[in-house]
């Protein structure tokens, strides 16, 4: 090749490169004009009391969070009702992906609930919060799902009614044959 | 490079099948699949069309029913150039020096036509002589010979030896310049035309018309191998468990595939070859029998003949005199390896036509009394027979098991009259007289095909359950004094009628009257001059409850007809026509699962279908129908009046002259989409119908180059891109620029 090679690729595979580099520690630059260090120190040495409202702060937070999670799906609700209501109930590839995909994110997202709530979980003062969250999602997921499977039942794809098992059913057979000229 | 090559290459390859020639908008199937035998029937008076010397056509008489029909045949060459079918009898023409053909009826009165055209002209009573009567007195026939003299009767101009069969001489016309023209016939209704020029024979022609007023049919399916051989294979599977019967069925196609590959030697080429090449005649039969579009059409003339027709295209394949004038069923049994011909005088046949192809030879003769009515029944294997003293018995043409109860019902224009078989012994048991002005016009037995499903889907997706009792018939009667017609529905079994509907707006007895019976429904047809003279088509149909999803009849194996109670709920409905129907039929496919259509042969010689939904009895007006209503498959909302589509016209622009005691028939092929129709009586007429489209086959001109191609189009243009995608992708791996 007869490009050169860019000097930070060089730098990249040089070892000895990082110890080459300069560092200029921050304890030893001077403060910005009106801030004063604060000391760590101190800061053990004080009650417990802030701590424990930290910790408060924390479990507020999380459940906060929690609740916002939950309440994922909800927003979701008039879009997919605007949506299935909109995608009309002919009988087509897309319109049957859409009402298949209403019905199938749900249970995916319901299969996946601990993925979801992670970040919210391992709190030992939030968790019954949390369950709750859980469950509110859980019937927000059966809320969108509800939707999808209504769109399905109004496209006739959903086997519940009679005429859909009547090739299951059998006539009357009757044993007499009779023939007519 | 490579890269432009590759993808102008792969879209030279798409183009080439995008503009490809556009394929043709009219069905090419139209004309090779159905035909028609245009007859003209017994030569009563053969007369030239007009009285020049240049004269090149002949007017013939013949009879069609009780009514006469004038056909102008090609003098050339002897084909059958118009036929015009008059509805009053003739009993003489005469040919005038004017172009007129005067007709004369049996009371003496005149009418007269235009002989180059047929249309009606005034006629003033002038003397009548008659044109029939060729002048013969230069003819002898002696000995088997036939002798044409001269003018002077000295010379022989002309003389030949008569075949056998040779029953007269139809036409002889002499001119000046000793040229004559000379129809001669033979018993077996054949007419052999001679012009002689000079001792010269310069024109010559034989015209077949013995095939003219059909009396019995029967169709005979073509023996597959394959078929039978995949029929074993299936049985055979049916033995095994599912795992063994899979292993089978892989190993048996795989058989097959290798046979395949190795008839063509395992050469790539051929196989292609093969497979854009035109179909020769051998696959194309080979199709047609596999499909079961191939069967054969035996059909008894009233002059006792018995003719094998291809129903492809009217191939004659065999013919058979008998004698018998009185054919009146004939029936395949036993696998179609015999036909069972049965007449009215009570002679009976049984034919060995295993050999389809070959002149089929008499089994057995047997002799009854006079019959009334001989039916034969479950596949031929029975012969229910009534003789003219009113007995009834049944003939068993083979073993077995007696002990089935089996109920009858036959009819005559006067009565109905039901009986039972059980152990070999008939009994009566009830019978129906009509009173004197009534008379039996029409009658159908309940069709018996299988039934697919067993009730109607409504809009809102819940079932109308069909009223399937099978033991019904139906009969249509007509009231001389009042004009009336009735049509009623009966319980074969109990004697029980189930419906009647009456129409008192007078009736046209002398019309067409035709009952149909299918599943769950029933159409009748009549012609009537009150409000307005139309041809009104009825619907009944039958239903368990009017409630949606209510089924009453019970889902028990087995039931009893005798106790059975339960009453259909009717509901009924009426159309107007615009063309007088003559005869009907049901379409009989495969399975049952198309569309159940009727097939209606008009007065005028068409023959068209009607899918039954358009003759449905639940159409309402749009304004009584609910969102639901026009939810359901094909609901239409009623109009009183059923246009002539033409697309449901099956005969195009033929006309098919079936005389009044035609039959019409429809026979089902292994495609479930397509059934055979055949319309048997005075002309032969069969085509092909699908009712449902043909969902099951390919079109003949279905495009398999342009989608091989484009599939080609698409390997190649993956071949060619694929190496370059690696190579990017390498190279943006590696951060090497272009």
């Amino acid at each position: 090749m007869a490009e050169s090679i860019p000097s930070w690729a060089n730098n990249l595979c040089d070892p000895d490169y990082a110890k080459k580099i300069k560092v200029i520690s921050s304890n030893s630059l001077p403060l910005p004009p009106g801030f004063k260090r604060a000391s760590i120190t101190n800061a053990k040495g004080v009650s417990k009391g802030p701590q424990a409202a930290q910790k408060e702060d924390l479990v507020k937070l999380v459940v906060q969070k929690a609740w916002q999670i939950a309440f994922q799906p909800a927003k979701s609700i008039p879009m997919n009702m605007v949506v299935s209501y909109m995608s009309g109930s002919s009988l087509q590839i897309i319109s049957i992906t859409t009402a298949v995909m209403f019905v199938s994110n749900p249970i995916k997202s319901i299969a996946s609930i601990r993925q979801t709530f992670k970040p919210v979980q391992g709190n030992k003062g939030a968790e019954s919060q949390v369950m709750l969250a859980m469950a509110i999602y859980i019937v927000f997921q059966i809320i969108l799902m509800g939707i999808g499977i209504h769109k399905l039942n109004s496209m006739g794809l959903i086997p519940n009614t009679k005429s859909d098992w009547l090739f299951l059913e059998k006539p009357t057979m009757y044993k007499e044959k009779s023939y007519g000229f | 490079m490579a890269r432009f090559s590759g993808v102008i290459l792969g879209l030279a390859l798409l183009a080439a099948t995008a503009f490809r020639s556009v394929n043709a908008i009219f069905d090419d199937e139209v004309n090779g699949i159905d035909w028609q035998l245009s007859n003209i029937g017994d030569y009563k008076c053969v007369v030239p069309a007009s009285r020049t010397t240049h004269n090149d056509q002949f007017v013939i008489l013949s009879d069609l029913g009780d009514h006469s029909l004038l056909s102008w045949v090609n003098k050339t060459n002897g084909e059958l150039l118009d036929r015009l079918p008059l509805n009053y009898k003739v009993e003489d023409i005469m040919v005038t020096e004017k172009n007129e053909i005067i007709l004369q009826k049996g009371d003496a009165s005149y009418f007269a036509i235009d002989s180059l055209n047929g249309f009606d002209i005034q006629y003033d009573a002038l003397g009548f002589i008659s044109s029939c009567s060729p002048d013969l007195s230069l003819v002898q026939v002696r000995e088997g010979k036939l002798k044409v003299l001269d003018s002077d009767k000295e010379y022989v101009v002309y003389h030949r030896q008569l075949p056998e069969n040779f029953s007269g001489i139809k036409y002889f016309e002499n001119r000046e310049d000793g040229s004559f023209d000379l129809i001669t016939s033979t018993s077996d209704g054949k007419y052999q035309f001679l012009e002689l020029d000079n001792s010269n024979i310069t024109k010559e022609w034989e015209r077949d018309e013995s095939l003219a007023n059909i009396n019995a049919f029967a169709f005979v399916s073509s023996k597959d191998p394959l078929t039978s051989k995949i029929f074993s294979e299936i049985s055979k599977e049916e033995s095994m468990s599912v795992l063994d019967a899979y292993k089978f069925r892989i190993s048996q196609t795989s058989q097959r595939l290798k046979d395949y590959l190795q008839e063509r030697k395992f050469s790539i080429g051929t196989i292609f070859k093969e497979f854009f090449q035109e179909d020769d005649d051998l696959t194309k039969l080979h199709r047609d029998i596999n499909f079961g579009l191939l069967k054969y059409l035996i059909v008894a003339t009233d002059k006792g003949k018995i003719v094998n027709l291809d129903v492809r295209n009217g191939k004659q394949l065999w013919s058979v005199e008998t004698g018998l004038k009185d054919i009146y069923r004939m029936e395949a049994s036993m696998l179609d390896s015999e036909l069972f011909v049965v007449t009215k005088s009570g002679l009976s046949m049984l034919l060995e036509i295993s050999a389809i192809e070959k002149e089929p030879f008499i089994l057995k003769r047997s002799k009854q009394l006079d019959v009334e009515l001989a039916e034969p029944f479950d596949n031929g294997n029975f012969l229910y027979v009534k003789s003219k003293d009113g007995a009834k018995s049944v003939i068993n043409n083979r073993v077995t098991s007696g002990d089935e109860e089996i109920y009858f019902l036959d009819h005559d224009d006067k009565r109905l009259s039901a009986s039972f078989l059980k152990n070999s012994t008939i009994e009566d048991t009830w019978n129906v007289e009509l009173s004197e002005d009534e008379e039996i016009r029409a009658f159908s037995y309940r069709d018996q095909s299988p039934v697919v499903s067993l009730g109607n889907i409504l809009g809102n997706r819940t079932v109308l359950y069909k009223y399937l009792y099978p033991h019904l018939a139906a009969f249509a009667t007509v009231d001389k004094s009042s004009n009336s017609l009735t049509v009623r529905i009966i319980d074969t079994v109990t004697g029980e009628l189930v419906h009647t509907v009456l129409h008192e707006n007078k009736v046209a007895l002398a019309s067409p009257i035709n009952v149909v019976f299918g599943e769950n429904w029933c159409i009748y047809t009549y012609f009537s001059i009150e409000p307005v003279p139309e041809q009104k088509i009825g619907v009944i149909e039958l239903y368990e409850s009017p409630t949606p999803n209510e089924r009453l009849s019970e889902t028990s194996l087995e039931a009893d007809a005798i106790s059975h109670a339960d009453k259909p709920h009717i509901i009924q409905n009426a159309y107007i026509y615009p063309e007088v129907i003559k005869n009907l039929a049901l379409t009989q496919t495969k399975f049952g699962i198309t569309i159940r259509s009727v097939i209606l042969e008009l007065e005028n010689g068409q023959i068209a279908y009607l899918p039954k939904f358009i003759l449905n009895a639940r159409r309402v007006e749009e304004s009584k129908m609910t969102a639901d209503d026009k939810k359901e498959f094909m609901f239409s909302p009623y109009a009183s009046s059923i246009p002539i589509n033409d697309h449901t016209i099956l005969t195009h622009h033929k006309r098919v002259l079936s005389g009044p005691n035609s039959y019409l028939a429809s026979v089902p092929t292994n495609l479930e989409s397509t059934s055979i129709v055949c319309s048997l009586g005075h002309d032969l007429y069969c085509t092909r119908i699908s009712p449902s489209s043909q969902f099951d086959k390919l079109k003949p001109r279905f495009q398999k180059g342009n989608l091989l191609s484009t599939i080609l189009g698409l390997l190649v243009t993956c071949f060619f891109v694929r190496p370059m995608v690696d190579t990017k992708k390498l190279k943006t791996k590696w951060l090497v620029k272009d």
